[in-house]
């Protein structure tokens, strides 16, 4: 594994161990600071990598799932920093920690030699459409995470003691962040669209790939309008949940699909497991 | 009435609710999941057959009844669509407001409505289609995609030239103990080689697109290896060859033959094995599970049966391909076969060398193997230097020489075996070396070249070509050092340079590439996809008229800009609701 990289995902180990302390230890204000400082430290070495990969390569290191995801686990962590800047995130800060090291462990599977971009790809849209997508990517994340705490502490029974703990302003969490990821998604989407219009001639062209994107964006879309009618609770978070699992299966499980055989364009290709 | 009006407002405010509007959302997005697993009609091979094929023939039925193999242009689809899209226009016409904080709202709203209707204005007034053009083609129509049939473009393409460029190649230095070192070689770059630091590899000279020049100088070989100059004429061509007196020694400097007269240069000393006398190139087509051989004269039209199989198979040869690069394939046929009901395309070759005689095979569907056979006459110059040196061509058949004619330098002679063709011996050479170079061909060829000086680790140096994946792809310089020069498989671009003309206009030339179309009146012309089948590159454009296009990119930009705006910008007073 590469040098920055090692580092930055045993610094995101760190911070969601330190993050997951400070939940369980409110009065040590020290976990608080030290995860703040280790999540801060694995974003940099993170975005050096970007930097120095896209440097020498002379293109965005995202034509590759291995760094598409080094940017997944940077926006998660990114993400849960803003929250963590903005109030208390607790637990849900110390497992998206957790989670952008999860993240950068499964992308270290599919390193390898980079191949250099095919035409379709040489287009002034390929960055934007790809940092847009991976921010909504990292803000959907933690929000689907904060609703999995949701329906894991209303499960174990919310009115007990201890478990409350968990509960106390998750939604609020949920809905923070789906609020930064909606905005880029649906960038994301856009910029897609008017990319494909000047390489593939069209839009929109019903491709698998992008139906799977257009389901994450309504399911989202839905959750939001369904927010603002005042819903709450159970339902809006299983929503979430599932806003999230759509928008993973955009990214991995389009493969595995009946349809995936008829699919037009692989943005990413194969890895090499 | 007032009552009814009021009625009427209540209707709208509820279809343009939030309520409403986020179910309608989430059974887009459920019906949109069929859509995905549910092969579909629309996408490449799902053709009726197939998807028959995967479900059944019932389960194909129903689906079809139900639109399911085409959810995206179904009618129920397009009617969810259109709801959310009545939705959506219920609630900006109910909530609009210029108030800062419903700026978001209305844009996002409207933007959605402005695509929905844009695919609309396309779905009634726009075409899109396909136009294949292989190089020097010109078409006027187009494949219509929705249509399904051929339309009448309001202009003409001509396809002048097709490119397609590949990334630089990758040079590899392998030592001694297999240590290996990979570089993108640049021009006046030099390399030192990490296992031996006497080496210097400097990088002179680098050709993206490379013809490889080949000419026989006088020399001083050793052992002096006599070289023949000679000219062939024949009613269909002209070439101009040299010919070395011992081949399988020296590379031969083959100038351009057409792979029906082989002509080759000897000495006395060096005897020559004689294939059987033939012109007429042939096709021989070989059942190898019973040994039966039909062989007929291989011309434009022909048809022919195929020996000992059952259901019967016959074919025909549908054209002659010439090989006017002369690559490693040589010329070859174009076969059209039919077995039982099954009818298949198939490209038959002959191995294009002067010392093998073995043919092509291709294997069709495990049930013959057909091969492409051009037969040649041997011709031998022989060069007997007792009294003084005498020339003279002789032509043989199954080692038995069938004629000889004694020859003059500049004097052409018929060559009885083969009709209508002429030699001259043109000049001389006792002592000859072939030298390879590459020149800037000033067309896309594909090929990459590369000038090394390599200094030796005695400390003298060696000057040499050469061309990524082609015949000097590979240099041994001593036992410390091999060279591999290997070409990208990835391709950098590929371009059309057309002409688009129409009755009224003058002739416009343009290069369309992948992400930058071309526009002509009201119509788009992009870069699709191309292929390349022998020789032949064809390009696929797709033409696009859209009427609706301009609305769809403004809707995007409003939703995206709507989207921000509420979820960033909105002010606090509006944020303090959403709160939990």
């Amino acid at each position: 594994m590469n040098f920055l990289l090692g580092l930055s995902l045993a610094l995101y180990g760190m911070s969601g161990m330190l993050g997951l302390a400070h939940s369980a230890r409110r009065d040590a204000p020290l976990f608080r600071g030290t995860s703040l400082a280790t999540l801060t430290a694995g974003m940099v070495a993170s975005a050096l990598w970007i930097v120095t990969s896209w440097h020498s390569f002379g293109y965005p290191p995202f034509a590759e799932l291995h760094g598409c995801l080094v940017l997944l686990a940077l926006c998660v962590a990114m993400v849960s920093l803003s929250l963590w800047l903005v109030g208390e995130v607790r637990f849900v800060g110390g497992l998206s920690s957790l989670a952008a090291a999860g993240v950068l462990m499964v992308g270290a599977r599919y390193a390898g030699e980079s191949r250099p971009l095919m035409p379709a790809l040489q287009s002034l849209y390929f960055a934007p459409h790809v940092l847009s997508y991976f921010i909504a990517y990292g803000a959907l994340t933690v929000s689907g995470l904060s609703g999995l705490v949701f329906l894991a502490a209303k499960g174990l029974g919310g009115k007990r003691a201890g478990v409350g703990v968990f509960l106390d302003g998750v939604e609020t969490w949920i809905f923070r962040s789906a609020r930064i990821g909606f905005p880029f998604l649906t960038l994301g989407l856009v910029l897609g669209a008017i990319w494909a219009q000047a390489a593939y001639a069209d839009y929109w062209s019903w491709d698998p790939k992008e139906v799977w994107a257009l389901i994450t964006w309504l399911v989202v879309a839905a959750w939001f309008h369904l927010w603002r009618t005042g819903r709450r609770g159970v339902l809006m978070a299983a929503m979430m949940v599932l806003a999230a699992g759509a928008l993973y299966f955009t990214l991995f499980g389009v493969n595995f699909l009946p349809t995936a055989r008829q699919s037009l364009h692989t943005y990413i290709e194969s890895p090499n497991p | 009435m007032t009552q009814r009006r009021f009625r009427m407002w209540d209707l709208l405010e509820r279809a343009g609710s939030a309520r409403a509007g986020g179910t309608l959302l989430a059974v887009l997005a459920g019906a949109s999941v069929l859509g995905t697993v549910i092969l579909q009609s629309t996408l490449p091979g799902g053709s009726p057959e197939e998807i028959a094929r995967h479900y059944g023939q019932g389960a194909w039925r129903v689906l079809e009844a139900l639109r399911l193999t085409d959810v995206f242009h179904a009618l129920w689809y397009q009617a969810l669509l259109g709801l959310a899209g009545l939705s959506m226009l219920c609630a900006t016409i109910t909530r609009f407001s210029l108030r800062r904080e419903k700026i978001g709202f209305a844009l996002a709203h409207a933007g959605v409505l402005l695509v929905l209707g844009g695919g609309m204005v396309y779905f009634v007034r726009g075409e899109k289609g396909i136009v294949t053009l292989r190089e020097g083609e010109a078409a006027g129509k187009f494949e219509s995609a929705r249509a399904r049939e051929t339309r009448p473009l309001p202009f003409t393409v001509k396809l002048d030239r097709f490119a397609v460029e590949y990334y630089p190649a990758e040079m590899v230095f392998v030592g001694p103990n297999r240590e290996a070192v990979s570089v993108k070689p640049q021009a006046g770059r030099e390399l030192v080689l990490p296992w031996d630091t006497t080496r210097r590899i400097r990088f002179k000279e680098r050709l993206e697109n490379a013809r490889r020049v080949v000419e026989v100088l006088p020399g001083s070989s050793t052992p002096p290896e006599p070289a023949a100059h000679l000219s062939l004429e024949t009613p269909e061509y002209h070439a101009d060859l040299w010919r070395f007196a011992r081949p399988s020694d020296a590379p031969d400097a083959l100038v351009k033959t057409d792979g029906r007269i082989a002509v080759t240069f000897s000495t006395r000393d060096s005897p020559v094995v004689e294939p059987p006398l033939r012109t007429q190139p042939m096709l021989v087509v070989i059942n190898h599970a019973t040994g039966a051989v039909v062989e007929i004269p291989a011309d434009a039209g022909k048809m022919f049966m195929m020996p000992d199989v059952t259901p019967a198979a016959s074919g025909e040869i549908l054209e002659i391909l010439d090989d006017p690069d002369a690559t490693a394939v040589g010329p070859g046929l174009r076969l059209q076969l039919h077995v039982g009901k099954r009818m298949e395309w198939r490209h038959v070759f002959a191995k294009f060398s002067d010392m093998d005689m073995d043919a092509a095979n291709t294997r069709l569907s495990g049930l013959d193997e057909i091969g492409f056979v051009y037969y040649r006459p041997r011709l031998v110059l022989e060069v007997m230097e007792k009294p003084g040196p005498v020339y003279q061509l002789r032509s043989s058949h199954a080692a038995e020489t069938v004629w000889t004619q004694p020859m003059k330098l500049r004097e052409p002679v018929d060559v009885r075996a083969a009709e209508s063709v002429k030699v001259t011996l043109l000049e001389v050479l006792p002592s000859a070396h072939v030298e390879t170079w590459y020149e800037d061909a000033g067309q896309p060829t594909g090929v990459e070249a590369m000038l090394l000086e390599v200094s030796g680790p005695d400390g003298g140096s060696k000057r040499f070509w050469m061309s990524a994946g082609g015949d000097d792809g590979t240099a041994r310089l001593d036992e410390g050092l091999m060279i591999g020069y290997m070409a990208s498989p990835d391709v950098r671009e590929y371009r059309s340079e057309i002409t688009v003309g129409d009755a009224a206009g003058v002739p416009e030339r343009c290069t369309v590439r992948v992400n930058h179309p071309v526009r002509r009146g009201g119509w788009e012309i992009f870069q699709e996809g191309y292929s390349i089948d022998g020789m032949r590159r064809t390009s696929r454009l797709a033409v696009v008229r859209d009427p609706g296009l301009a609305w769809v990119l403004a809707g995007l930009v409003m939703l995206s800009a709507g989207i921000f705006f509420s979820c960033f910008l909105r002010p606090a007073t509006a944020r303090v609701e959403d709160r939990a």
